[in-house]
């Protein structure tokens, strides 16, 4: 019997090989498993371009004075218009990696497929659930296999040395979410992304705005913060400390009212935000009123239930950096106490991504020469802060119709 | 009198008890919201997932075998619920073939272990990796929302104001198993199994027959976990319910199961739940640091296993010298 059975699944792993090895072959640029070299498109007539990415220009030097200025047009498929048509060239590959599955990386892959036949392109996914060294490795195996480029979420927790393999590569790259920086606190590897402190900032404030809405005239000095973090990444200790921040810039004399829930002894899910969100509540019965602030979305699903759970619906207000989950609660008739989030769609993440990578590639920008019109003070090179909406139950699918439109996706 | 009383203190239990209490006390002492009832709701409501896990996975520790499939069996069950009641299956069909799922999963995990031999630790860990990739897939790594209230009200009513209904059934799970456990013969059995599975196959035990069983048994435990935590949370999460298990094993050997199996009841798992849990919450209800709270929960556990340890000595050293 287990003879038999381990025949069996070896005849299955067997055929699974094949069966990918076909795949790859039916695409042609689609996996690491490929030649280095490119495999033309039907109008590709130029040779073909080093690993290194480069295109009909690869052994150009790239300089400043090729790159536009993508200020005026930062939503728009093409801003990068360097000059080179992506159907003159040759498909690129590149590899979309990130650290663990979400669903936000999942709409960036997503976006990416759609954008692949506009710019000529081919995406792998990899996902290296939570493990570095795997993603480290995969990284070097994707660079031996020949990939022309990576978009990547570089975890904060080891982004010195993520960042010191991709240069090892010779590879162009464009880190996603996650901004790099050096001890000084320059920005060192181009990014896309949010500043966390002012997205944080930025979903108080809207509460602070609108809480009379909710619930009248109150005395403001009953209001509580419960702030959600997750420390171990900064991105998202940036929006927790910017929350508090501008809290206690709006109230002052409320700074014994608030509460940080660190989600670090649980996890990145909804049942830790509601085991913390039902503690904490509970526990303060003398503030009246609260501000709920999440760092991620899933800690204020989890906050919403608990306040369900409390029958706290009138005295809480919920809001969240992100709009992958509440989006579709709201599609689901949801009217409860989490009121607000701050949007972000794949769109504007994945457009301005793609569109650096393609320029790297195709030898006409560097990692340096990228938004240089963004660039902020005292960084090496541009944190490019992709811009973002408030949503509401009632605006919340007009802003995602709207992102279609500016990107001319629609 | 006397010996009754001797017995309750040299009971196993009592020393998590002591524990429990004190804890209680010193959190009470900090914050006397501590027992307020929305609290005491709040602990109830965290206990249900990991210790419904501890119900199957005791079990399955006392007769010598190992579940590591728990947790995303139960995230699966709450992703397929809410796939399938999307899908326009009434939810209590729904429920019925999630439970069913989690059988079948218990069926494959036992053919590994008792038909090809498999190390449970490794085959049910593969059962888990599968699972969880799975629910990517069918997912793409997003949410999926449940919109029918009537299912929501299995997480959040309230039975007798007090109990959370999640929590109501995993008691009724606990009493039901502790008797199944304490007072049949199939307890008994699995108890032998547990101590010396060659033993109680001479004395004509079937232990294959026995574990499939408790395989079978976990799962669809795991099934209605993932369900009931679909129904509080609205929805399927493909990354839910990560580490529960784990945590249902820690509640369980803390709660005096024998992690080789042969020994563990269901009161005393019903203790190491509750103290887990309640630990757990107090520390955030008095506002301990985050870092330090990771810190007490591994502190918390191996405390309890050195009192048993040197409790569980002194035991043997009376009786050796009497």
């Amino acid at each position: 019997m287990k003879k038999a059975v381990a025949v069996i699944l070896t005849l299955l792993m067997v055929f699974s090989l094949f069966a990918c090895t076909q795949t790859t072959e039916n695409t042609p640029s689609g996996s690491p498993s490929q030649s280095p070299t490119p495999t033309p498109t039907p109008s590709a007539s130029q040779p073909a371009q080093s690993p290194a990415g480069g295109g009909e220009d690869a052994e150009t030097p790239p300089s400043a004075d090729t790159v536009t200025d993508v200020s005026a047009l930062e939503n728009t498929i093409g801003f990068f218009s360097s000059g080179v048509e992506p159907a003159s060239r040759d498909t690129y590959e590149i590899v979309w990696a990130y650290m663990r599955p979400m669903a936000l990386f999942q709409n960036i892959t997503t976006a990416l497929k759609e954008l692949e036949p506009q710019l000529n392109f081919t995406t792998t996914e990899y996902c290296a659930n939570s493990d570095i060294d795997a993603m480290i490795q995969t990284i070097e195996i994707y660079s031996d296999q020949g990939v022309d480029g990576f978009m990547i979420v570089v975890d904060p927790t080891a982004s010195a040395r993520i960042k010191e393999v991709l240069d090892g590569t010779g590879i162009p790259y464009v880190a996603m979410l996650n901004s790099v920086r050096d001890e000084t606190g320059s920005e060192i590897v181009p990014c896309v992304g949010i500043e966390g402190e002012i997205a944080g900032a930025e979903t108080i404030q809207w509460l602070y705005d609108n809480y009379k809405t909710y619930w009248g005239d109150i005395d403001e000095s009953e209001i509580g913060l419960l702030d959600f973090n997750f420390s171990p990444n900064v991105d998202f200790d940036d929006r927790h400390n910017g929350s508090k921040a501008r809290f206690l810039e709006l109230l002052p004399g409320n700074e014994s009212k608030v509460f940080s829930a660190d989600g670090v002894s649980g996890a990145l899910d909804e049942q830790t935000g509601y085991d913390l969100a039902s503690a904490i509540l509970a526990a303060n019965p003398d503030v009246k009123y609260w501000f709920v602030a999440g760092c991620i979305e899933l800690y204020s699903q989890g906050a919403a239930r608990a306040v369900e759970t409390l029958n706290m619906d009138d005295r809480v207000l919920i809001t969240a950096v992100g709009s992958d989950v509440l989006p579709a609660e709201w599609d689901g008739g949801y009217d409860g106490s989490w009121v607000s989030c701050l949007a972000l769609s794949n769109y504007q993440y994945t457009i301005p991504g793609i569109c650096a990578l393609v320029a790297q590639m195709d030898g006409k920008a560097t990692p340096e020469t990228l938004w240089q019109s963004r660039r902020a003070p005292g960084d090496q090179v541009t944190f490019y802060n992709v811009s973002y909406g408030l949503l509401t139950r009632d605006n919340y699918k007009e802003f995602f119709e709207q992102v279609l439109v500016d990107s001319g996706l629609a | 009198m006397k010996s009754a009383v001797r017995r309750i203190i040299g009971a196993k239990e009592f020393t998590l008890f002591l524990v429990m209490a004190a804890a209680v006390v010193v959190f009470t002492a900090i914050n006397r919201n501590f027992l307020s009832l929305d609290n005491i709701r709040n602990i109830f409501n965290s206990a249900f997932v990991v210790g419904t896990f501890a119900v199957g996975m005791s079990c399955l520790l006392i007769s010598g075998e190992l579940d590591l499939s728990s947790a995303n069996t139960g995230m699966m069950a709450g992703v397929l619920i809410s796939l399938l009641m999307n899908a326009g299956v009434p939810w209590v069909a729904a429920l019925i073939i999630v439970l069913f799922f989690g059988a079948v999963t218990g069926l494959i995990n036992a053919f590994f272990v008792n038909v090809l031999g498999f190390t449970a630790f490794i085959s049910t860990l593969g059962v888990s990796t599968v699972y969880g990739g799975l629910a990517l897939v069918f997912t793409n790594a997003q949410n999926v929302p449940i919109g029918n209230p009537a299912f929501w009200s299995l997480g959040s009513i309230n039975v007798f104001e007090v109990f959370p209904l999640p929590f109501f059934i995993m008691i009724i799970l606990l009493t039901a198993y502790g008797i199944i456990l304490f007072a049949t013969r199939f307890g008994r059995r699995l108890y032998m199994v547990g101590g010396n599975p060659n033993s109680s196959r001479l004395a004509g035990i079937n232990p294959k027959k026995i574990t499939t069983i408790l395989f079978v048994n976990n799962g669809v435990i795991a099934s209605l976990v993932g369900s009931l935590l679909a129904a509080r949370m609205h929805m399927g999460s493909p990354l839910a319910l990560s580490g529960s298990d784990l945590d249902a094993i820690t509640a369980a050997v803390l709660g005096g199961v024998c992690f080789t199996g042969g020994s563990g009841n269901m009161f005393g798992v019903f203790l190491g739940i509750m103290l887990l849990t309640s630990f757990q919450n107090g520390l955030v209800v008095v506002g301990v640091d985050s870092y330090y709270r990771v810190v007490a929960k591994g502190v918390l556990l191996v405390a309890a296993l050195a009192l048993d340890f040197y409790r569980e000595r002194a035991r043997q050293k009376q009786l050796l010298s009497s």
